[in-house]
């Protein structure tokens, strides 16, 4: 696993920067402090903050390796579902105010948006890339206990209310939270829809600094996710079919297939990474797993939005090598910005960098030094 | 530390009907933001949500046990952040503004 290094202005700046070079979420990397920034007279900075991290090995393989499966994977089992929630996908009415910077619509990349009107552009203000909270938001830091840590838990076990009865596994939209009744028969029949029983529960875990690894079998977190995110939609008036597979084996992928989602992807896919969001912190509050990684993706958003990412990158690569230009995007989340970065990299001529602070954090387009 | 960041999604759905039938009873988007917290927090007993009107929907002021701040909150204001886009939604679906206040 190959360790990164980086440096930033604070320890959460120079993370901030890895976490973007390794294109993960900072739950699913692991750092060590080399370096504290050091602070000179009137808090002027005297040396840099100095971090390497890595992405959290849970398997003995290569990040290249399983993210090329993991893109096979996809393209091969996403291309039947069908269209929806196509006013989301191509919705946000660009920042014209702002000709320096470019967003994914403004290249035509997605669906057209019939009414990207005040609507999107108001919800789009609320989404992750919102950068009106970026002060008071770090200070919660301090009372939240480290994510991906919980030195109390030393076997895998789920605690918590009860999961509910399995109905046949893969409908959602069956009314009622019955929270009494646990229905630990019914999972065997569930374990037959996985391709890879087993699991990663008791592979061995990689070598980790400091803090309890909590392996829980993907089987396991795959069904509490079910549960909470079928409960969810149902709390959300709908009924779309839900359905599970593994991308590969560190992944639980749960797909929500069905008619008029696209409130479940929100602007720019906003409210999928917010649900996908609530669903990994519930699985790591109720498992206290600490291994794999859960997926979340309605309608096939996932695949679509990565498909006009990386063109919409090509067109703006294109355009820096012409103008030499350098030109910065909109703020993007880090698996976002990672593929627009591998994106540009097979183009000669223009390199990419990150620059500035989540959440507003963008890639700039840089015409390569001759 | 009241309300990190604001909401001010305009009305997704232009549905102008919220008034007639919402009442200030949160409807849709307060069991969401209900469900969705029980879910996160060690003592779902100690949470509550008051609702009230604003000028162009509800807002929902959520408090839970002290020990449980940080649960909803998260690193970063992010699980905050992602219980109000879920709960915003909910509250589109109703074509209700929704703001979530997470009270301490």
């Amino acid at each position: 696993m190959e360790w990164v290094e980086t440096t930033g202005r604070s320890i959460e700046e120079a993370k901030e920067a890895a976490l973007d070079l390794l294109g993960v979420d900072e739950s699913e990397a692991e750092f060590d402090v080399l370096e504290e920034a050091r602070l000179g007279l009137f808090g002027r900075l005297r040396s840099e903050a100095r971090v390497r991290a890595r992405v959290r090995p849970t398997v003995p393989r290569s990040k290249d390796d399983r993210r090329d499966r993991r893109r096979r994977n996809r393209g091969a089992s996403q291309s039947e579902v069908r269209e929806t929630g196509a006013d989301s996908v191509g919705t946000g009415s660009g920042t014209p105010g702002d000709s320096a910077t470019l967003t994914v619509e403004d290249a035509g990349a997605a669906a057209p948006e019939p009414a990207a009107g005040a609507a999107a552009a108001g919800a789009a203000a609320g989404g992750p890339g919102d950068g009106t909270r970026t002060g008071g938001t770090r200070r919660s830091s301090s009372h939240q206990q480290r994510r991906g840590r919980r030195p109390g838990d030393s076997a895998p076990e789920v605690r918590g209310r009860a999961r509910r009865p399995a109905a046949d596994g893969t409908s959602t939209g069956a009314e009622g939270t019955g929270d009494g009744a646990t229905a630990d028969s019914a999972t065997a029949g569930r374990d037959a829809r996985w391709d890879d029983t087993g699991g990663a529960g008791d592979r061995g875990s990689g070598e980790r600094a400091e803090g309890a690894e909590v392996e829980v079998a993907l089987e396991e977190q795959g069904r509490v996710a079910e549960d909470f995110l079928t409960q969810l939609v149902s709390e959300l008036g709908l009924t779309p079919r839900l359905t599970l597979h593994r991308p590969d084996d560190d992944t639980v992928e749960l797909r929500l297939t069905g008619d008029d989602l696209g409130l479940l992807i929100g602007p720019k896919g906003a409210t999928l990474l917010a649900i996908q969001d609530l669903t990994r912190t519930v699985v790591h509050h109720r498992t206290g797993a600490t291994n794999g990684r859960i997926q979340v993706d309605v309608g096939g958003y996932r695949q679509k939005r990565t498909e006009a990412l990386v063109r919409f990158a090509h067109q703006v690569a294109s355009t820096v090598r012409q103008t030499g230009a350098r030109t910065a995007l909109e703020p993007m989340t880090a698996a976002d910005r990672k593929i627009v970065h591998d994106a540009i990299t097979e183009i000669d001529g223009v390199t990419t960098v990150s620059e500035g602070e989540e959440p507003n954090r963008r890639v700039v387009v840089v015409p390569a030094e001759s | 530390m009241s309300s990190l960041g604001e909401d001010h999604a305009d009305r997704v759905d232009a549905d102008d009907d919220w008034d007639d039938h919402g009442e200030v009873d949160g409807g849709r988007a307060k069991s969401v933001l209900l469900f969705v917290t029980r879910q996160l927090v060690d003592d779902p007993g100690a949470i509550q949500v008051d609702t009230s009107e604003t000028r162009n929907g509800i807002k929902l002021s959520l408090r839970v046990a002290a020990g449980d701040m940080g649960k909803v909150i998260g690193r970063r204001g992010r699980v905050a952040q992602s219980i109000r886009s879920v709960v915003r939604a909910a509250g589109a679906k109703d074509g209700v503004d929704v703001l979530v206040d997470i009270v301490d």
